[in-house]
């Protein structure tokens, strides 16, 4: 199935129906506070799936699911997906090593969130959708990031402003285009690492291998990027 | 809601903003460019750079809104 940007699949409360496995889209689990704020949690993309490990025993939706970067993904009713996980062991082997891993990835970004710096945490939103959707434009906005990262949109333009003078990113209307991956790194935190090491350890197979042109500078396509649409 | 814009000073650069944000007063806009300011002298601190953030504010007519400036100050005790 599509999933345009900003789509909302489940409101926190929400009973959850479906299993949902994102292939080039990436979704956010949103907790939205009481005065209105609204914070990622956690982002899914190729690697992961949500609707199942969240939804154990209350079938409840305990947040937003909100579709980030468009692209599509394949569901199955929860209870297909239960009773394939019980007949199945090397599928419940695998959930059991997605929620492993996610509970790393929250972990993680919880104490990133409290240490570090917007520009590497930025840095790192960058690179783990340019991993996820495999491609090196990203149609992303300011205010995107912004909301993604819970901070104001032109502390997002002063970051991203900094990573294009360093050669890092290029800026189009309505998209980012990353055109040096491995400086993107240097200038991250450690948690994307950490990260992609825990996700190799526990599944292997869940981001392509990053080809060895993303480390030099790429030439970027005139047309490489849309008008924003509305 | 007003479409505000905030330009930011960024060494002897201007970030011009031109899409702007939308807020609901004047305050709201104030309210979000003190944060930014804050969040961007953050940034700044942690590479060793305690220099003023300054973020203009202009609305969709061009009429100045005010400047917000983040600034640190560091007093050390004269040396003995």
């Amino acid at each position: 199935m599509i999933l345009p940007k900003d789509t909302v699949l489940y409101k926190a409360g929400d009973l959850i129906s479906y299993t949902y496995f994102p292939h080039d889209a990436i979704i956010g689990l949103i907790n939205v506070m009481e005065e209105g704020q609204s914070v990622e949690v956690a982002s899914i993309g190729r690697e992961g799936m949500f609707g199942l490990t969240s939804a154990l025993v209350s079938r409840e939706s305990f947040g937003r699911y909100q579709v980030q970067v468009p692209g599509t993904a394949s569901r199955i009713a929860i209870e297909w997906m239960q009773e394939a996980i019980r007949v199945r062991p090397k599928l419940r082997r695998l959930t059991l090593s997605y929620t492993e891993a996610l509970l790393a990835q929250t972990f993680q970004s919880v104490s990133c969130h409290a240490v570090h710096t917007v520009e590497a945490r930025c840095g790192n939103w960058l690179l783990n959708a340019r991993d996820r959707v495999d491609e090196d434009v990203l149609p992303l906005t300011h205010a995107d990031l912004a909301e993604f990262l819970g901070v104001q949109r032109s502390t997002i333009s002063t970051v991203l402003r900094a990573f294009q003078r360093q050669g890092l990113i290029a800026q189009q209307r309505g998209g980012i285009i990353v055109t040096n991956r491995c400086g993107l790194e240097a200038v991250t935190c450690e948690c994307h690492d950490r990260m992609r090491r825990i996700y190799r350890r526990l599944l292997p197979r869940s981001y392509p291998p990053v080809h060895a042109h993303q480390g030099s500078q790429m030439r970027i396509p005139s047309t490489a990027l849309k008008p924003p649409h509305g | 809601m007003v479409r505000y814009y905030l330009d930011v000073h960024d060494g002897a650069q201007l970030l011009r903003d031109d899409d702007g944000s939308e807020f609901e007063s004047d305050d709201a806009a104030v309210q979000a460019a003190a944060r930014s300011a804050a969040e961007i002298g953050q940034g700044r601190m942690a590479r060793g750079d305690f220099s003023d953030v300054v973020i203009e504010i202009r609305d969709g007519g061009n009429r100045h809104v005010c400047t917000v400036t983040a600034s640190m100050k560091i007093e050390r005790p004269p040396r003995p």
